[in-house]
């Protein structure tokens, strides 16, 4: 048993070599199974079964459209093209503001036509879509 | 003099690599998602409104024949709720995103949005690309 002289001069060294080591693989493991997701797109709700129908003579709170089977869009009655919505939408928007869009999907009609309408929709001010499909 | 300079061990300085490493090892561990892909190469519509959606890690693919595809492996319409309901429950914060081909019948999306609902889903998206 030496006698340790001058003991605050001897530097008391931790290894740190292992947890480098641990280090270093957890760093590698986490840089290979990075993803980082590009995903973009449109929100969209399903409307609630649930929710109470509004009585037949209250105006509407929504903008209401149905894609056709053979890509076409109707409003109102009237057959729209896809690409014509986004006014369409506008101008009923601009009498109910807030109004979300609701898109009703015919029989098979492609998705295609379907998300152009939600683009045109959200063009034309109509706030969020939500998708219902209908046997046809 | 030469003798003495074997002894004493030559150290680099560790910590500001290791500041560096740590740092590097705390921000690949924040932006870790472990995303199930889906299995299947979509072609995704084009729409000028869609926004990125940095929280979509629950993916689901509709293919161009009407096919439902998660986690690398086709999936039927009456199993897809426990499917859902299960990677929401590992992702608790995720939001969904539902790839749907061009020519897949619009109808499947709303199949998909009405499973996700009853399994609890809230955050639904239409995956779109932006042209």
């Amino acid at each position: 048993m030496r006698k340790k002289h001058g003991s605050a001069e001897d530097e008391v060294e931790v290894d740190l070599t292992p947890m480098l080591d641990i280090v270093f693989i957890m760093l590698i493991f986490f840089i290979v199974t990075a993803t980082f997701v590009k995903e973009s797109g449109i929100n969209v709700a399903k409307p609630n079964e649930n929710d109470t129908p509004p009585p037949p003579d209250a105006k509407p709170k929504t903008v209401a459209l149905t894609v056709t089977e053979d890509c076409w869009v109707r409003l109102q009655g009237r057959r729209i093209d896809p690409g014509q919505v986004a006014p369409n939408v506008q101008r009923l928007v601009a009498e109910r503001p807030g109004a979300p869009g609701i898109i009703t999907i015919e029989g098979d009609a492609q998705t295609g036509c379907v998300t152009e309408v939600m683009d045109q929709m959200l063009i034309g001010g109509a706030a969020g879509v939500s998708l219902r499909a209908v046997e046809y | 003099m030469a003798i003495r300079k074997v002894e004493e061990k030559e150290e680099i300085n560790m910590t500001p690599m290791l500041d560096i490493v740590f740092i590097m090892l705390i921000f690949f561990i924040v932006t870790a998602t472990f995303v199930k892909e889906t299995g299947i190469d979509v072609d995704k519509p084009l729409a000028e409104m869609a926004e990125e959606n940095k929280l979509a890690n629950i993916l689901v693919a509709v293919s161009g024949d009407g096919e439902i595809w998660v986690e690398g492996r086709p999936v039927e319409l009456g199993a897809l709720q426990s499917v859902i309901a299960r990677l929401y429950a590992e992702n608790p914060k995720g939001a969904m995103s539902i790839q749907a081909d061009k020519d897949a019948p619009g109808r499947h999306i709303v199949d998909v949005i009405t499973e996700a609902k009853e399994a609890g889903l809230q955050d639904i998206s239409v995956s779109l690309d932006q042209p």
